[in-house]
Parts: structure tokens; C-alpha cells; sequence
């Protein structure tokens, strides 16, 4: 690894974290559901995987996973964080490998088992399945914001290639 | 200098495979509809660390406050309603979480292990047989 690579992990994590801290900090988009929110620092993530590669962004995603709970104090993020964005990053990567389908699609699939893997992690911590019961708006509010997150790091991983 | 495998240039925002991925999470918001919460609840099951805190009927309007092991939250009753009014933790969503009435609506504080299940009228009966 040269120091260029390196800075670029640097100051890709860096953006991810500072995203994940501001976007934690604005209030929720809907109210009746507090903890739905887009997830821009993912822009970050997969960008890294267009441009750098796969083992690049599997790290920024752990960093961004970890630090950004611990720095807004909510530790307990981290556990639903961490196996989330693991199992969704492997997704999207072997998506990409089959090449059969867009990015957009692609990040859409990602985001959405994303937020069914926190779905399951809150049952196993909170002991009932019950909480399923908000399956049909993470799918849904999962696969607009994977649309969002996707297109935009397509355009910027065209525009601004580092 | 890219160091990445995957070629992105030539990448356009819609291939034709995108439409099955499409379709198949349509169909997957459609078939997790039918777990959404329906029909009025009766009582509401309060779980403090893991263990039964206490059954409460709706009707009866009550102001809750519940001390777990890592912290305390306020539970309020009233108007058929069940809101979390108060809570020490460091997310607060289960402060931000809407009021829940309808059977099998959760409110769940991680940070405190608190969780808060309305049940039906028939369903008073269940909590004996262990539930969580």
C-alpha cells in the first residue's frame, strides 16, 4: 500500500464518519418512525468500492460503524451497525460481480438487507419477533434511500474520481 | 490511479435485470403488510431487563416510571394511548417514537433493555405461557 492509497482511505473514512455524526445529529425525516434515516455516509462506502476496491470499503464501513457510535455515545449502535453493513456490503459486492444488473439496483437490494439484518438484530436483543412488524416500512423507505444512496455515488464516482 | 476491479465508467443507471429486483421488492413490502399491526389493543405488557414489569389496561390512564438496570424510562397511559415520555438513554427514539395502541405495536429502548408489546383483549391470557 503506497501513501497515496493510504491518504485516500484516510480521508475517505474521515467524510464517512463526519456524515454518519451530522446526519445523527438533524432530527428524523419521519416522526413516527425516529430511527429511519437515509444513510448518506453509505454514499461514502460505496464509492470506495468503485474506486478503490472491495477490502477498502469492507474497512471504511467498519470504521464508519464503530466510530460514528462511539462518538455520538450510543455504543450500543455499533451492534446493530457492524453485522448490517458487513452482510450488505457482501451482497452488494457479489451483485456487482455478477454484473447483471445497475448500481442503483444494486445499492437499492444492499440497503434493504441492511435494514432487515437491524430488524433481526433488534428481535434477538429485544426477544420478539413482534418487531417485525416494521418489516414493510424498512423495505420500502430501504429501497428509496439504497436509489438515492447508489445514484449519487455513481455520479460521484463519475464526476469526481480520486 | 484506480485500483478498484470493478469497471463503473461505462455503468448506466438502469439495466434490464433491474426490473426483476424491482418487482421483487414490491412484492416484498406487499407480503410483509400483512405483519403490520391491526385491530384495537387492551393491554399493554411492559418488559424491563428482560423480565415482565407489569400489565396495564389502556383504559386506565397511569404515569409509569420504570428503573431498569441501566436506566430509567417514563411510561405514560392515557387515551388508549402508550407513549414513552422520559427516558435517561443516549438514542431517544423510544422518546420520539409515536404513541402505540394497536395489538402487537412495540416501542423498544435498547439502551435501557425496556420494551413496551400492546395486546388484544384475548390475548391477556398469553403472557402466562412465558411470551418473551
Amino acid at each position: 500500500m503506497n501513501y497515496k492509497h493510504f491518504a485516500k482511505l484516510v480521508i475517505l473514512s474521515t467524510l464517512a464518519l463526519i456524515i454518519g455524526v451530522i446526519e445523527s445529529l438533524i432530527p428524523p425525516i419521519l416522526p413516527f418512525l425516529p430511527f429511519v434515516r437515509i444513510g448518506l455516509a453509505n454514499i461514502i462506502i460505496i464509492y470506495t468500492l468503485l474506486i478503490l476496491g472491495s477490502k477498502e470499503a469492507y474497512a471504511i464501513a467498519a470504521i464508519k460503524s464503530i466510530f460514528t457510535g462511539l462518538i455520538i455515545g450510543n455504543p450500543i449502535m455499533i451492534l446493530y451497525s457492524l453485522p448490517s453493513s458487513a452482510v450488505s456490503l457482501t451482497c452488494i459486492i457479489l451483485l456487482f460481480k455478477i454484473n447483471k444488473n445497475s448500481l442503483c439496483a444494486i445499492s437499492c437490494v444492499g440497503a434493504v438487507v441492511h435494514n432487515l439484518m437491524q430488524l433481526l438484530v433488534a428481535a434477538i436483543m429485544a426477544g420478539t419477533f413482534l418487531v417485525l412488524s416494521y418489516a414493510p416500512y424498512f423495505i420500502l423507505i430501504g429501497s428509496i434511500a439504497g436509489y438515492v444512496v447508489g445514484i449519487l455515488a455513481l455520479i460521484l464516482a463519475k464526476r469526481l474520481p480520486i | 490511479m484506480n485500483t478498484s476491479k470493478f469497471n463503473y465508467t461505462k455503468q448506466g443507471y438502469f439495466k434490464k435485470a433491474d426490473l426483476f429486483i424491482y418487482a421483487l421488492l414490491i412484492l416484498a413490502v406487499v407480503v410483509s403488510l400483512f405483519f403490520l399491526p391491526k385491530g384495537k389493543g387492551a393491554y399493554a405488557e411492559v418488559y424491563s431487563d428482560g423480565k415482565l414489569y407489569g400489565v396495564y389496561d389502556l383504559n386506565t390512564d397511569i404515569e409509569l416510571k420504570i428503573e431498569g438496570e441501566e436506566g430509567y424510562n417514563i411510561v405514560v397511559i392515557a387515551d388508549k394511548k402508550v407513549w414513552v415520555k422520559e427516558a435517561n438513554c443516549p438514542g431517544q427514539d423510544c422518546v420520539r417514537h409515536k404513541a402505540i395502541s394497536k395489538v402487537n405495536q412495540t416501542i423498544v429502548c435498547t439502551p435501557n433493555r425496556l420494551i413496551v408489546i400492546i395486546k388484544g383483549k384475548g390475548d391477556i391470557d398469553a403472557y402466562t405461557g412465558g411470551g418473551l
